[in-house]
C-alpha cells in the first residue's frame, strides 16, 4: 500500500482543509467579493470625497464674486448639472431665498437670524452634507449651499457593502457545505465498504464458510479485506483438514470395533460347536455364562465406540420431530422376544394420544437399548419391567434390586452414562429413582 | 433353501456355514466378492460381511440388491457404527452385528425368507390351523371345515403369516395392510382384528393364534 493511498492520508488532507479553511476561506472570499468593486474605484462620478466637494463649492463661491444674479444662477444650474442628485440654492444679501435646485425641504422667503442658526444648527454632521459658502468670500454678498447625501460621498466600496455582505455570508456557506459535504461523502463510502466486508462475513456459502471478496481499493480497509479472504482461505481448509481427520478416526473406531469383535464371534462360534459336545450339567452352565459374557462385552465396545464418539462430537445430534407413541412402541416390539426370553413380563402403558417430541431417534433408539439391556442384565430377578409414555416422560419400571444393590453383573457404569450424555445434549433430563425394590427411570421433556 | 454367503473369515464361515447347514439350508460360502459366479439366482438369501478383500459388502451388497431385488440381503459385520448400520440398511434387509447370536441369525434368515415369500414349505401348522399358502386356504383341523375370510380379514391374516413370530405395532400392521398412515386413536384395525379372530380362534376370548401384546400390538407365534 503506497502511503498517499491510505485512509489515514486522506483523513489527514481534510481535516487540515477543515483547519486551513477559515484563515484562507475568509481572505478568498473577500478577494473574490470584494476584487470587482474595488476595480469599480475609477467609475466617473463627480463625487470624490467630503474635503474635495467642500473646496469646490468654496472655489466656485469665490469665483462669483461681484456677479449678477442671472450670472449666479445660471452657474448654480450648471453646477447642479454637473454634481446631479444634489440639492443646491443660494441666498443673496438681503436674507431673500433665490433659486433652488432639487431642494427638498422648506425654505423661507427670507432669512431671519434665528432661521440661519438653526439651519446651520440641523445641518452639522447632519446628513445630507451640507456646504456652506459665502459668494465671492465676502459673508455680506449672500450665500450659497450644496447639499449632498453622504452616501455619495463615501468611497465607492462603503456604497456596495450592504449588497455584498450577504454575498459573502453566503460564499462562506457555500464552502462550509461543500466541506460537509466532501467528508461525509469519504465516510459514507468508507461505511459502505465496511458494510459490504461485514455483509460478506455474515453470508454463508454451503460449505458454511463465507466466500472470499473482491479488493476494492490498496488501502487499509482493502488490507482488511486481504486478511478476510486470507481467513476464509484459512478456515477452508482447515475445515477440510478436519474433515479428514474425522474420516479417518471413525474408520479407526469402525475398524477397531471390527477387530474386538470378530474374535468374539470366533469364540461363539468355537462355544456352539463345543455345546454340541457331550458336557456335564456343570459344563453347559460354563457354556452358558461364557455366551451371556460375550454378549455383555460386545454391547461394551459398542458403548465405549459410542462414548467416544458422543464425546468428541463425532456421533451428530440430528434432531427430527417423532411421534413418540409410535416410536416407544416400535422399540418395545424389538426388544420384546429378548426380554420375554428372560422371563421378564413387559407391561406397555402408552396412551393413544399423539405425543411429538424432536429428538434423534439413533439416539433415542440407544438410551432405550441400553436401559432395556440394563433392565434384562441387571434385574432381571424383578421379572417385570414397565414402559410408561405421558405426554413429557417416558418412564422405564423394574424390580430389580436397583443400582446400589449387589448384582449379578457390574458395568452399569458407560451405559448409563452414554444414557445420560444423550438425554441432556437433546435438550430432555433424567431422572433415576433407584432402591431395593426397583429401578424407575424417567425422561422429561421440558422444563 | 440356498443361501449365498460372504466371510473373508475362516473361522467364523466355518461355523455359520455349519450352523445354518445342520438347521437344513444349503450353503454356499465364498470368501470374496471376486470369486461370485456370474448368475446367483438360485439363491434365496444372500449373507454379506462388510470387510471383504477386494470390492468391499457395501458395494457387492447395492450391486446384488439392484441385480436381484426379490432376494433378501442380510448384513452380517463386526462394524457396529450406527453409520455402518444406516448405510447397510440403504439397501439391505437387515444388519446383523457380531457377535450374533446363531439362533437369531437363523431367526433372520427364517424371517425374511417369509417376507419374500420364499416359504420353507408351503403349508404351515398354526395349533388348529392349516394353512396352505399356495392354495391361500385355512383348514380347521378340529372341524375340519374351511374358514372362509373376507378380503381385509385375509389381507391383515396374510401380514401376520409374512411376519411370523414378530410383534407387529398398531401402526405397522395398518400401514401394511391399508398402506395409509395410522392415525392414532383409530379402531378400525381393532374391529377387524376382533372379527378375524372369531373365525379362527378356538375362543376368542382367549385369543391364542393372534396373540394381543398389551399396549404395543399383536404377534401371531409359530
Amino acid at each position: 500500500m503506497k502511503w498517499y493511498n491510505s485512509l489515514l492520508f486522506k483523513f489527514t488532507l481534510i481535516v487540515l482543509a477543515a483547519i486551513l479553511f477559515m484563515p484562507i476561506a475568509i481572505p478568498f472570499s473577500s478577494t473574490v467579493i470584494y476584487l470587482p468593486t474595488i476595480l469599480l474605484k475609477n467609475e466617473k462620478t463627480p463625487y470624490k470625497g467630503y474635503n474635495e466637494l467642500e473646496s469646490m463649492w468654496h472655489a466656485e463661491a469665490k469665483k462669483l464674486a461681484g456677479k449678477t444674479d442671472e450670472e449666479i444662477r445660471s452657474k448654480l444650474e450648471e453646477l447642479h448639472e454637473t454634481y446631479h442628485d444634489s440639492q443646491i440654492f443660494w441666498v443673496d444679501r438681503t436674507g431673500k431665498t433665490r433659486d433652488a435646485f432639487s431642494y427638498r425641504g422648506e425654505l423661507p422667503a427670507e432669512w431671519s437670524v434665528s432661521y440661519t442658526i438653526q439651519f446651520m444648527k440641523d445641518s452639522v454632521d447632519a446628513d445630507p452634507f451640507t456646504v456652506l459658502a459665502f459668494l465671492g468670500e465676502d459673508p455680506s454678498a449672500g450665500f450659497m449651499v450644496i447639499k449632498v447625501d453622504r452616501i455619495l460621498l463615501e468611497p465607492p466600496i462603503q456604497r456596495l457593502s450592504n449588497g455584498y455582505d450577504y454575498l459573502f455570508v453566503s460564499l462562506i456557506c457555500v464552502i462550509f457545505i461543500l466541506f460537509i459535504l466532501f467528508s461525509s461523502l469519504f465516510f459514507n463510502n468508507i461505511r459502505k465498504r465496511l458494510i459490504r466486508l461485514q455483509n460478506a462475513m455474515q453470508s454463508r456459502h454451503q460449505s458454511g464458510i463465507p466466500l472470499p471478496v473482491a479488493i476494492s481499493k490498496h488501502d487499509e480497509i482493502g488490507q482488511l479485506e486481504e486478511s478476510f479472504n486470507a481467513m476464509v482461505k484459512e478456515l477452508g481448509e482447515s475445515r477440510e483438514r478436519e474433515k479428514q481427520e474425522e474420516k479417518l478416526r471413525r474408520e479407526l473406531i469402525s475398524n477397531l470395533s471390527h477387530d474386538l469383535r470378530t474374535p468374539l464371534t470366533i469364540i461363539r462360534g468355537h462355544l456352539a460347536s463345543m455345546r454340541q459336545e457331550a458336557l456335564t450339567a456343570k459344563g453347559k452352565e460354563a457354556l452358558e455364562s461364557i455366551d451371556q459374557r460375550i454378549d455383555f462385552l460386545s454391547s461394551l465396545i459398542e458403548n465405549l465406540l459410542s462414548y467416544t464418539l458422543l464425546s468428541s462430537g463425532k456421533y451428530p445430534f440430528q434432531p427430527a420431530a417423532t411421534e413418540i407413541n409410535r416410536f416407544i412402541r416400535s422399540s418395545i416390539a424389538s426388544w420384546y422376544p429378548a426380554l420375554e426370553q428372560h422371563g421378564i413380563e413387559v407391561v406397555a402403558d402408552i396412551t393413544d394420544e399423539l405425543f411429538h417430541w424432536s429428538i434423534d431417534r439413533s439416539w433415542m433408539e440407544r438410551i432405550i437399548d441400553n436401559l432395556l439391556q440394563n433392565v434384562i442384565r441387571h434385574a432381571g430377578e424383578g421379572k417385570y419391567v414397565k414402559i410408561m409414555v405421558r405426554k413429557n416422560q417416558i418412564t422405564i419400571q423394574d424390580k430389580g434390586k436397583g443400582f446400589s444393590a449387589e448384582s449379578s453383573q457390574k458395568g452399569i457404569g458407560i451405559g448409563m452414562v452414554i444414557v445420560d450424555v444423550m438425554v441432556r445434549e437433546m435438550g430432555l433430563s433424567l431422572e433415576v429413582d433407584s432402591n431395593s425394590a426397583g429401578t424407575s427411570i424417567t425422561i422429561k421433556k421440558g422444563g | 433353501m440356498n443361501i449365498l454367503y460372504l466371510e473373508d473369515d475362516t473361522e467364523i464361515g466355518r461355523w455359520v456355514k455349519g450352523d445354518l447347514e445342520s438347521r437344513g439350508y444349503t450353503v454356499e460360502w465364498y470368501t470374496s466378492g471376486l470369486e461370485l459366479p456370474q448368475h446367483l439366482e438360485q439363491y434365496d438369501v444372500m449373507i454379506l460381511d462388510i470387510m471383504l478383500p477386494g470390492l468391499d459388502g457395501f458395494s457387492l451388497g447395492r450391486r446384488l440388491k439392484s441385480k436381484y431385488p426379490q432376494v433378501p440381503i442380510l448384513m452380517l459385520s463386526a462394524r457396529g457404527s450406527i453409520e455402518d448400520k444406516l448405510e447397510g440398511l440403504e439397501f439391505a434387509d437387515d444388519y446383523l452385528t457380531k457377535p450374533f447370536h446363531p439362533d437369531e441369525l437363523a431367526k433372520r434368515v427364517e424371517v425374511h425368507l417369509r417376507r419374500y415369500d420364499r416359504l420353507l414349505s408351503p403349508v404351515l401348522q398354526l395349533r388348529h390351523l392349516e394353512i396352505d399358502q399356495t392354495k391361500n386356504s385355512i383348514i380347521n383341523t378340529l372341524t375340519n371345515e374351511e374358514i372362509i375370510l373376507t378380503g381385509k380379514q385375509f389381507q391383515i391374516f396374510s401380514y401376520f403369516l409374512r411376519h411370523l413370530n414378530q410383534i407387529l405395532t398398531k401402526e405397522q400392521l395398518f400401514e401394511g395392510v391399508w398402506g395409509e398412515p395410522y392415525i392414532e386413536g383409530d379402531k378400525t384395525l381393532m374391529v377387524h382384528i376382533r372379527f378375524l379372530r372369531e373365525k379362527i380362534e378356538k375362543d376368542p376370548s382367549k385369543p391364542e393364534i393372534i396373540e394381543t401384546i398389551r399396549g404395543i400390538g399383536y404377534r401371531v407365534k409359530q
